[in-house]
């Protein structure tokens, strides 16, 4: 138990984040800036358009009477096009309007494009009630792809209302918010736009960081960032940075996010069944969508706190091109020891961490324009356990970053998006463990280089084509040194601290795993329907150095070979009622080896793609204008799944085989609302349960990363110049294998557990309530202060994080997770 | 259990790491320590020869104690085990080993514990693989060694000693396999040269102590007995010339010791060890025991017995 006084330090421990800044002067940049928080005014490239229409109830006894009226609604709409709100602008009485509201709820548009990417945006539309002569009228007529105006509709009698199409939207009355998005929603899809995600509480204001609290999601262990997604392991879930692959979402401890809050414009998580645009993933897919640069003026962004220091400088330098640069490093490993013991930075493991983005625009056209993209992110780990004791010396150096860099082109009209973006980069991981006399290195370095294009295009009046490259290719140089069981994999059971085995090998390797996706997909409307159908053409070519373990000096013999498959994905979204809609979707997935996994000596030359199938049923209804709730029920299932062997003597080069499968099934549920006069808040709860075996095995086992119950509930609500914000969080612990015995080794001179079933116990679940507060404090001349206080599991709940041992596994204790951490900050934008 | 006190400062510190690498804010300490007898505990297994070869002889002893001092012959059955563990086990032997299924008894007799180290050892738990299986080799410790598990039961306490076993180089050039074979001596097991505590510089015999009084112990070994051996570098393909490290363990009755463990990595030329034992606070017999290894499986081990004024 924790002593009463050290609870209490605990309890008194306060992490101030002080930022310090300096200016570039700039005037009048608030309302305008990109980068502050503060929306920007953009260029509209393209009004929305009437895909779907419904035609309204003429009201009886207007009709009667033979009475036409003109009601004038705004309408707003989202970036996929749907009418989110819809008022009345100009009545026409109450029985006109509300029939008119009612269609207009209906409608579906193309949506709007803001410098060049579909984007929400708001219109003025005119509903026209008259009266027609002819006898033959159209019940449901057809809207016009680019309906002509009619400012004075002939009032010709109809016994059946013929409304007529809609205004376009003057651009003087077209208003689109700064919250825009460039690529389209998947289904199922999740999509927080920077906005809000900076609000939540415990993130310290890392947009990135709101993917945690999603459905879906479980909540990833402390002192990592990992993504488990509808019981997908870390690995399986992708993430894309404007359609470009990155290796992580967050840097290395959690702590942040590999891109600045200041670089997103919004962030959606796909838990699965998502598109034939993506692959390569068994999980699911986090999609970061740039932000666009502001054109109306520079804007310069200095700060530092107590865990990093970040620079932006964006403006415009023609009337055509703009550039913005972010960089952000961390230097809390040179701080603490200012404030501590020399030791500390030896006993707790401080990373470092750092992260640059810089984003060229130029305008091509009036609906064409290219983005020229470098990123790259580092993370550095030192620790060492010294003893005097040789066997008990433990070390760990950690290195990782990668960098990217890529050309975005942009084209749009009005049937048509094009987009295409070549990108290359490298991507470098060095881990270096010693246990005692046991080393365990692995150091991975990638060339990376890929093409992603696609070409949506409308066809007809009800029907889009989105013909699509995806293009990955993955060079490594892979040296390996040490123990089998380092680092582990799913399916291992050890516990905490456990040393590893002290059977070492040695390894170097040369692999190229190149996967060209073409693909193609169409979207049909019908009715209240929506179908997406859609195909996958897989093509994966796998390439080794070696088949065979290195024998002295004997040459290398490598390996190539080809695998193809077609992955159908489908989806179908259906308006059951006003304010329902349910969609279903599903898909095949492969996933490609890890370089590592392709070692001759530590892994399984021959391994091929994993496969995995997805399925999901969703039920959306709208509540209220702002308010929705989404059930949403998902089954996956997974095969060919590398894992150790489970022979003592396994064949030359097949330490891994293909012999895994899961399945992984639940619900979750998400009651959203919007951020509306300044609050927002949602809730979500995902059940669900995954599970493993190896092929041939009676039962299914726990997965490693099951978590039954996962709860988030986000609120946040501005008040002038405040905004108060509560997060809380709550979920089952992780499964453990418990520990039933142990044996004594002599010659190490320390005890091994012996085990009971695998993943038969679990942690203790997790609860924690963090709160936030800022108030934003106008400068004038364009700046503005912003200070927040972030206080992370308010009550002091001790939470289990991980289960440890005495020396001889006799008895049990439980590393509890952090006490209560305040954190202050600033921030000044100008 | 109980959490150490910290001060506000380190708590600070602490928070300030623990958020940047989200390391958990509270582990749990253990008053239990490996260095304090309180029962029935076998601390080591020793072979004489260390390294055999298979199909030659060994002579196997234990050090078998409990809180009245050392087990002369207690009740004891020996076995080999020859259950191979998994390629990716933790453990140092297979969970197998635990059950009578995989064990091959060896004899007690009065003369003592004389085994055969397996014929086929070098298959079982080293590179051998039979011609044509195209099986993997085992991998080598990392010292280059392979070993055969041997298992103790006495006291009702369970042990496992593993044997170094001589086995040929596998995966490596003819030239550095005859190379090899030229240079390499078998492991000898170390000898303790002397306990002593330090009183300043000076050593002296260590036979008494009086109650609450902590006296530096020193644990001497000769410096050949941290052997140099030769270590075949897959990743260079050359053989290396590398030493051994030396390990000791502590034992004590009553009181306690300032480390569980201490000793010398191969890079260290030292040739002893120190360590502080804190005498108890009541008066009596305690005793101690060290056991020394060696990284290549060698062991040595002595006792004493002293008198707490």
């Amino acid at each position: 138990m924790r002593s009463r006084s050290a609870k209490a330090a605990w309890l008194t421990a306060c992490v101030t984040l002080f930022a310090c800044t300096c200016s570039i002067h700039a005037v009048a940049q608030e309302k305008s800036s990109d980068v502050g928080g503060a929306p920007a005014k953009r260029r509209l490239t393209k009004m929305p358009k009437l895909e779907r229409f419904v035609p309204a109830e003429y009201p009886k006894a207007r009709r009667d009477k033979g009475e036409t009226a003109s009601v004038l609604l705004t309408i707003e709409l989202s970036a996929t096009g749907e009418v989110t709100k819809v008022t009345v602008q100009a009545s026409a009485g109450a029985d006109f309007d509300e029939a008119a509201i009612a269609a207009a709820k209906q409608f579906h548009f193309e949506p709007a494009e803001v410098d060049n990417k579909p984007a929400p945006a708001k219109i003025t539309y005119r509903y026209d009630f008259t009266l027609t002569p002819s006898p033959s009228p159209s019940p449901n007529p057809s809207p016009s792809p680019n309906p002509s105006p009619s400012p004075n509709p002939s009032p010709s009698p109809s016994p059946n209302p013929s409304p007529s199409p809609p205004l376009p939207p003057p651009p003087d009355v077209t208003t689109v918010e700064a919250r825009s998005t460039t690529s389209r929603k998947e289904t199922g899809g999740v999509r927080v736009s920077a906005d809000e995600a900076r609000r939540v509480p415990g993130t310290q204001g890392d947009v990135l960081k709101v993917v945690q609290n999603l459905p879906g999601v479980s909540r990833p262990p402390l002192a990592s960032g990992q993504l488990v997604v509808w019981g997908s392991a870390p690995n399986d879930t992708r993430v894309l940075i404007d359609g470009v692959e990155v290796p992580a979402l967050y840097h290395g401890s959690g702590l942040r996010s590999v891109v600045s809050s200041d670089f997103v414009s919004s962030v959606e998580l796909s838990p699965g069944a998502f598109g034939a645009e993506y692959g390569r993933g068994l999980g699911g897919l986090v999609r970061v969508d740039s932000r666009n640069i502001a054109k109306d003026g520079p804007h310069t962004f200095v700060a530092a706190d107590t865990l990093d220091a970040a620079v932006m400088h964006a403006r415009p330098i023609t009337e055509d091109v703009r550039a913005s640069v972010l960089a952000r490093y961390s230097y809390l490993d040179a701080l603490v020891p200012l404030v501590s013991s020399r030791d500390t930075g030896a006993t707790f493991p401080i990373p470092r961490y750092g992260d640059f983005q810089a984003k060229t625009t130029f305008d091509l056209g009036p609906r064409e324009s290219v983005d020229l993209v470098g990123l790259g992110s580092f993370d550095a780990l030192d620790r060492t356990v010294s003893s005097p004791d040789p066997g008990s010396v433990r070390s760990v150096q950690s290195r990782s970053s990668f960098e990217r860099v890529y050309a975005r082109w942009v084209s749009s009209s009005q049937s048509q998006t094009s987009i295409v973006t070549p990108f290359a980069g490298y991507e470098d991981s060095r881990q270096a463990l010693h246990f005692g006399g046991t080393p365990a290195t692995l150091d991975v370095g990638s060339a990376v280089y890929g093409l992603r294009a696609s070409r949506r295009e409308k066809v007809g009046e009800r029907a889009h084509v989105t013909v699509g490259m995806d293009a990955l290719g993955r060079a490594s140089n892979v040296s390996r040194q040490g123990s089998l069981t380092l680092p582990p994999r799913e399916g291992d059971v050890s516990v905490f601290g456990q040393p590893p085995g002290d059977d070492v090998a040695t390894d170097r390797e040369k692999t190229h795993v190149l996967n060209v996706a073409p693909d193609v997909a169409t979207d049909i409307a019908i009715g209240p329907a929506t179908f997406t159908l859609g195909v996958r053409m897989e093509n994966y070519l796998i390439e080794g150095s070696r088949q065979t373990p290195k024998v002295g000096l004997t040459p290398e013999i490598g390996f190539s070979r080809l695998e193809l498959a077609f992955d159908p994905r489908a989806a179908a979204r259906i308006r059951v009622a006003d304010g329902l809609v349910v969609t279903a979707a599903g898909g095949f997935y492969r996933q490609a080896p890890a370089p590592e996994d392709l070692s001759a000596v530590f892994g399984t030359p021959a391994l091929s793609v994993s496969k995995a199938t997805h399925a999901s049923l969703a039920e959306e209804v709208r509540v209220t204008e702002t308010t929705t709730v989404e059930v949403t029920e998902f089954v996956k299932s997974l095969s060919d799944l590398p894992v150790r062997t489970q022979l003592p003597s396994p064949i030359l080069a097949r330490v891994l085989t293909q012999n895994g499968e899961g399945r992984s099934f639940g619900a979750q549920l998400l009651v959203r609302q919007e951020l509306t006069r300044g609050f927002f808040a949602w809730l979500s709860y995902t059940i669900s349960r995954s599970e493993r075996r190896i092929v041939g095995d009676d039962r299914y086992r726990l997965f490693d990363y099951d978590q039954p119950h996962v709860l988030a509930a986000v609120a946040s609500y501005e008040v002038g110049r405040f905004t108060f914000g509560l997060r809380f969080r709550a979920s089952s612990g992780y499964p453990r294998t418990p520990v039933v015995a142990s044996t004594y080794d002599a010659k190490n001179d320390r005890y091994d557990p012996v085990f009971g079933a695998q993943n038969a116990a679990r942690l203790p679940a997790f609860y924690q309530l963090d709160a936030k507060i800022d108030r934003v404090f106008p400068l004038g001349l364009g700046r503005k202060l912003t200070v927040y206080l972030d206080v992370e599991n308010v009550t002091a709940h001790d939470n289990a994080e991980e289960y440890v041992y005495s020396f001889d596994y006799a008895r049990r204790g439980i590393i509890t997770g952090l006490p209560t951490i305040a954190v202050v900050g600033a921030r000044l934008d100008f | 259990m109980h959490t150490t006190p910290i001060s506000r400062a380190t708590v600070a510190a602490l928070a300030l790491a623990a958020i940047a690498a989200g390391v958990p804010g509270c582990e749990p300490s253990f008053s239990d320590r490996p260095s304090l007898v309180s029962g029935p505990k076998i601390l080591a297994v020793r072979s004489e020869p260390a390294e055999a070869a298979p199909g030659t002889a060994v002579v196997l002893s234990a050090l078998v104690v409990d809180t009245q001092g050392t087990v002369t012959a207690p009740p004891s059955a020996w076995g080999f085990c020859r259950a191979p563990k998994l390629v990716a086990e933790n453990a140092a032997v297979s969970p197998d080993c635990t059950g009578e299924a995989a064990i091959a008894p060896i004899a007690n007799t009065l003369g003592g514990v004389t085994g055969t180290v397996p014929p086929d050892a070098c298959s079982l738990f080293g590179p051998e693989t039979a011609s044509g299986s195209n099986l993997r080799p085992r991998d080598p410790d990392p010292t280059g060694g392979f070993y055969t598990p041997v298992r103790l039961r006495a006291n009702e306490q369970m042990a496992f000693g593993l044997l170094r076993t001589r086995c040929d180089l596998a995966n490596a050039p003819g030239d550095i396999v005859t190379a090899f074979a030229q240079a390499y001596q078998a492991n000898k097991n170390p000898r303790i040269a002397s306990l002593t505590r330090v009183d300043d510089v000076k050593e002296a015999a260590f036979a008494s102590a009086t109650r609450g009084e902590s006296v530096r112990l020193r644990i001497r070994w000769a410096d050949a007995d941290a052997e140099h051996y030769p270590f075949y570098d897959a990743t260079t393909v050359t053989l290396i010339d590398r030493r051994e490290s030396i390990r000791v363990s502590f034992y004590t009755t009553a009181g306690s010791f300032d480390l569980d463990r201490s000793g010398r990595d191969e890079a260290d030329p030292n040739t002893f060890t120190d360590d502080v034992w804190h005498a108890p606070g009541d008066a009596g017999t305690v005793h101690l025991w060290f056991v020394l290894r060696d990284s290549r499986g060698g062991v040595a081990f002595t006792t004493t017995s002293i008198t707490v004024d």
